[in-house]
């Protein structure tokens, strides 16, 4: 189901939520001070990390991107005060937005260029989108919860990003009419990841896979297509943020 | 607090022996149908929490008696009835109170207030085993002549209970039997009130009311948590539920997707020519258990089959025919043995209800998997399978699936133990080959510690070269390892590398391997799990922990394959670099710890607090020596008897293939036995106190040793046998350790009510928060030192009851008082 065919209950609950976005969108200021804090801790955990990702800190591009999209935004009212924390944060149906480390990591480990396409697999809160629109890619989106993938949408558009494309829908096959893809992101692995988004991926371009739980992302798992279309993984770990001690 | 006395007890103002055991009989099937519930709505049976919750209520109740039994007892009639009522009104209404707190346990590490919301949560559910308890307490306490007929009544109310419960979710669902349980307190309340001759008109409507309305307006439901697999599989557009059933062996719900299908192929090549076919998803309790696919001639292929890391054995080159997959689930590797060319296929899974689903509903789509001719179908537990049976195999093929997050690292599995690897090629041709799949972490943990157990059970079969025996594969998220008792040839070794190379599966371990030969495809920044697979394969390792994490091998006293902080060297982190490190600790025993927290403060509060506050009781009356003996005798009992009594149902749940045979067997028989002896006990006269407690140590010492060496070789020797030969031998293994178990507790409270009546709440206090907390711990502690050592540990604290001395020697008494 495409959201231009969204039923009228579906008009109805995105009007509602339109309407709630609205009044909250001041509610929480951002950026802010406190915004301020979160992505330099985020960029001082980077430099920690480095060995297990390979960069010791952003690049500008990226910085900029995640500090100008309000990540309060995409989470659920009640839980919107830990929109400044490094963690991730519930946003309903059993799922999360990420942890902004592991955003961060992401989004450097895809190494976009304006006007890139990216096709992700899992729209979530829609974050991650938001962030990879906010540096200029065109991204492709694909959710299986339509609840999730209207707020999204809604979220998407009061904040103007409208370089993102969501469909609610089967992923496994990927994007067919706007394949190939310069980097792939997945966040909703089943047991495999479906052969056909290798297809899609062009060839030097990334695909990254967070594997983990809802709360700590235990690895980072990197394919790359070669131009030849061989492929090779790099697996980076464990970039696993705990929260009494920071970067593990 | 006093003993009943004569005069009350002669006035026959006792409740009914029909309501106390109506009472007990429910509130141990309440007791039962939690671990159902915490199941259905969150991921394990989590028995030890339920006798935790169990526990909890009954001391707080034993407190609440000591404080207000004298009040109380003025009234008999009108607080069993009042509390008869209260225990069913609040069954229904704190199993649908507690679903509305927002419990995420996996949020602790993050969220400090999930902790108050995990006591929440407890508070709620252990409200009516506090009811419950007053009834039983009450009538215990208000009547000596009767009092023998009531603790049999509540006695064999318990085990009624238990067996009535069993034979209701054969056909039933645990909200039905959980709405049930209000209508048998209302009973029991109701033949209090007529027995006692007291006719309440307002209490009885105001009940009837309250549980009328609930069944109306509450509609009792266990919901999974929105993080269950079956939740989210639900919450994706075009989900519909095809199959929902309930039955002895779980829930059991298939959901099909024509929107969004499922394409389960784990372990499937990043290269695979060929894709899986649409499934349905088959969910236990809410929890992924297979897929089936529709393999009908012409529909879809399985060709995919042969591109998974789970084809390996296939790829060997060597003659597979006869082939044992172990927990089969919903078939999906006994359709890979077929296509890839078993002439014949034993599937073992011990939930019958499965098999009904795939041989039954959906007999037709997978064809061969349900073909006599092909596949043998076995409804029982892998292992008591192969200890029957003298089949042998060139390949057995078992798949170890859990929560990759790690909260399983205090979940049991008996099937990938040392003694089970060694059964298993034991059964083998001398050419055949064992693959066991699992999921990956990094670091290695889990395949880590299941090359040891593979290392520990060639040795075990005479073969100490085990390197040349074992194979091992990898991909992005899924490992598969092969062991044979012939070793790997050359042509073999040259087969798995074009496997390998092929389908982009990255070597972890090949005899004659070199480390360069481990990053071709998937590269890390060292390769990791080459070197852990080189450590614990090479001849001079003998450790068991490897850079943090846990390398020794499973065994059935310690059967937690995904448990994996080495505590030895994580301590030593904290000595070295003073930090520790906490993402090295299993989140699995972050929640235990925060559980033993919670358990604790609330059996602090419930239990010991109301007695420091209300009443000073004990203090002035008696001396420092007294005190301590009584405190020590009874937190002693309190927590041994519940770490032995966990004990047995860990070790019993293989053995009777179904955690809820073996919660339900022991509870009720500890229950009933540890009950007679305690009966037994009162009857003899105080003279031979002392002698009795040495008697039970000494009892309770010899099935000590019986449990660590004896117990695993003779539920071995039996796992073969029926269903009800297997449960009654449980049960008279366990009768003599539970009949002993029950005399140190009357015993006590004797010697307590001759030396120092006033610290009598004190007693049924500690007893009670020793057993909470113990209730929580044992998990965590068993996992640990082992349950063969914990039930050791638990002997030796029945054994130190005689030197505590609370029943004095003859000649010392009056020198104590």
């Amino acid at each position: 189901m495409s959201i231009q065919h969204m039923p009228p209950v579906g008009w109805l609950l995105l009007t509602v939520n339109l309407f709630g976005a609205a009044l909250a969108s001041d509610a929480v200021p951002w950026p802010s001070e406190a915004s301020g804090e979160l992505w330099d801790k985020v960029e001082q955990l980077i430099g920690i990390l480095h060995t297990e990702t390979g960069f010791a800190q952003l690049s500008p591009g990226v910085g900029a991107a995640l500090r100008e999209v309000p990540r309060p935004r995409f989470i659920p009212e009640r839980d919107r005060e830990a929109a400044f924390d490094n963690r991730p944060v519930p946003i309903g149906y059993g799922q999360t937005i990420s942890q902004p480390l592991i955003v961060a990591v992401m989004t450097e480990l895809l190494a976009l260029r304006p006007g890139d396409k990216v096709f992700e697999l899992g729209t979530g809160s829609g974050y991650q989108a938001a962030v990879l629109a906010a540096l200029g890619a065109h991204v492709y989106s694909v959710e299986i919860i339509p609840e999730l993938a209207t707020r999204a949408r809604v979220t998407l558009d009061e904040l103007g990003y409208d370089g993102v494309r969501i469909k609610v829908g089967d992923g496994y096959f990927g994007w067919p009419d706007e394949a190939p893809f310069d980097a792939i992101v997945v966040t909703a692995a089943n047991d495999h990841i479906p052969p056909p988004l290798i297809q899609q991926l062009r060839p030097g371009g990334r695909m990254v896979i967070p594997v983990g739980d809802r709360y700590t992302t235990q690895k980072l798992v990197i394919v790359e297509r070669d131009a030849d279309g061989t492929i090779q993984l790099h697996e980076l770990m464990p970039v696993t943020f705990v929260p009494l001690t920071g970067a593990r | 607090m006093r003993l009943p006395d004569a005069a009350t007890a002669n006035r026959g103002t006792h409740p009914p022996f029909a309501g106390v055991a109506l009472i007990s009989a429910a509130a141990l099937a309440y007791e039962i149908l939690l671990t159902r519930a915490f199941a259905i709505i969150h991921w394990h049976h989590l028995v030890a929490i339920a006798i935790s919750l169990a526990l909890l209520g009954y001391g707080a109740s034993g407190t609440f008696l000591a404080l207000f039994g004298a009040r109380l007892r003025a009234n008999v009639a009108a607080t069993f009835v009042s509390q008869a009522w209260l225990f069913g009104i609040t069954t229904l209404l704190c199993v649908n109170g507690a679903q509305q707190i927002d419990l995420d346990p996996l949020a602790i590490a993050w969220d400090p207030r999930q902790i108050a919301v995990l006591a929440g949560a407890f508070l709620v559910l252990a409200t009516p085993f506090f009811f419950a308890a007053n009834c039983i307490g009450l009538a215990l306490w208000t009547s000596r002549q009767s009092l023998s007929g009531l603790y049999a009544a509540d006695l064999l109310g318990a085990a009624v209970g238990v067996v009535l419960l069993l034979i209701a979710l054969r056909t039933t669902d645990p909200e039905t039997a959980i709405a049930a349980l209000p209508a048998v307190g209302a009973l029991a309340a109701t033949l209090a009130a007529l027995a006692l001759d007291w006719h309440p008109r307002a209490v009885t409507v105001i009940g009837l009311l309250l549980i009328v309305a609930q069944i109306l307006y509450m509609p009792m439901h266990l919901s999974p948590s929105p993080y269950k697999d079956l939740s989210r599989a639900l919450a994706a557009a075009g989900a519909r539920v095809e199959i929902h059933e309930s039955g002895i062996g779980g829930r059991i719900t298939v959901v099909g997707n024509d929107v969004v299908p499922t394409r389960g192929a784990p372990g499937l090549s990043l290269l695979a020519t060929a894709l899986p076919p649409p499934q349905r998803v088959v969910f236990v309790d809410g929890d992924r258990a297979g897929t089936i696919a529709d393999f009908r001639a012409g529909s879809t292929s399985s060709a995919y089959l042969s591109q998974t890391l789970g084809a390996l054995p296939f790829a060997l080159g060597r003659p597979i025919d006869e082939v044992a997959v172990l927990r089969a689930a919903t078939g999906e590797r006994v359709v890979q043995a077929l296509d890839l060319g078993a002439r014949h296929v034993v599937a073992v899974e011990p939930r019958p209800a499965l098999y009904a689903i795939v041989c039954g509903h959906y007999a037709e789509l997978q064809g061969a998997v349900c073909d006599r001719q092909r596949v043998d179908w076995h409804t029982q537990s892998a292992r008591a399978f192969l200890a029957s049976s003298g089949q042998r195999f060139d390949l057995i093929s078992l798949a170890v699936d859990a929560d990759p997050a790690g909260l399983d690292a205090l979940a049991s599995d008996h099937h990938v133990t040392l003694q089970a690897f060694a059964s298993y090629l034991r059964q083998l041709d001398s050419d055949g080959v064992m693959v066991v799949e699992g999921p990956t972490r990094l670091p290695p943990r889990l395949s880590m510690r299941l090359l040891a157990t593979a290392r520990g059970a060639l040795a075990q079969n005479g073969i100490t070269d085990a390197g040349d025996h074992i194979v091992m594969l990898r991909d992005w998220n899924r490992f598969v390892i092969l062991v044979s008792p012939s070793s790997v040839s050359w042509p073999e070794r040259q087969a798995v590398r074009n496997f390998a190379q092929t389908l982009a599966f990255e070597l972890v371990w090949l005899p004659g391997m070199r480390e360069a030969d481990a990053s071709r495809i998937q590269h890390q920044a060292v390769p990791m799990f080459y070197r852990a697979a080189r450590a614990m394969l090479a001849d001079a390792y003998r450790g068991d922990c490897y850079q943090g994490h846990r390398a020794d091998a499973i065994s059935d006293d310690r059967p937690f394959p995904w448990l994996s902080t080495c505590w030895r060297e994580w301590l030593q982190t904290i000595r070295t670099q003073h930090d520790a490190d906490w993402a090295g600790i299993d989140t699995g025993v972050l929640i235990g710890v925060a559980v033993i927290a919670v358990t604790g403060v609330t059996s602090l509060m419930l239990i010991i607090a109301p007695l420091l506050l209300l009443r000073r009781v004990g203090r002035e009356s008696a001396g420092a020596g007294v005190r301590l003996a009584t405190f020590a005798h009874f937190g002693l009992i309190g927590a041994a008897f519940i770490a032995l009594e966990i004990a047995w149902i860990d070790h019993l749940q293989t053995f009777l293939g179904n955690p809820l045979y073996a919660t339900s067997l022991v509870l009720a028989g500890f229950l009933l036995f540890a009950g007679l002896g305690s009966a037994w006990a009162q009857r003899r006269g105080i003279a031979g106190d002392l002698s009795l407690l040495h008697l039970a140590c000494t009892v309770i010492a010899v099935s000590g040793l019986f449990y660590m060496l004896v117990l695993p070789l003779v539920l071995t020797e039996a796992a073969a046998l029926p269903l009800w030969a297997r449960a009654a031998i449980a049960a008279i293994l366990l009768s003599p350790t539970a009949f002993a178990m029950g005399i140190p507790f009357p015993v006590g409270l004797r010697a307590v009510q001759r030396r120092a009546p006033a610290l009598l709440p004190w007693a049924w206090g500690i007893n009670g928060c020793a057993s909470v907390v113990a209730a929580a711990s044992t998990p965590l502690l068993g996992a640990e030192v082992g349950f063969r050592d914990l039930a050791g540990l638990a002997a030796i604290g029945y054994m130190l009851l005689p030197l505590v001395g609370l029943p004095a020697r003859p000649e010392m008494r009056n020198d104590l008082i």
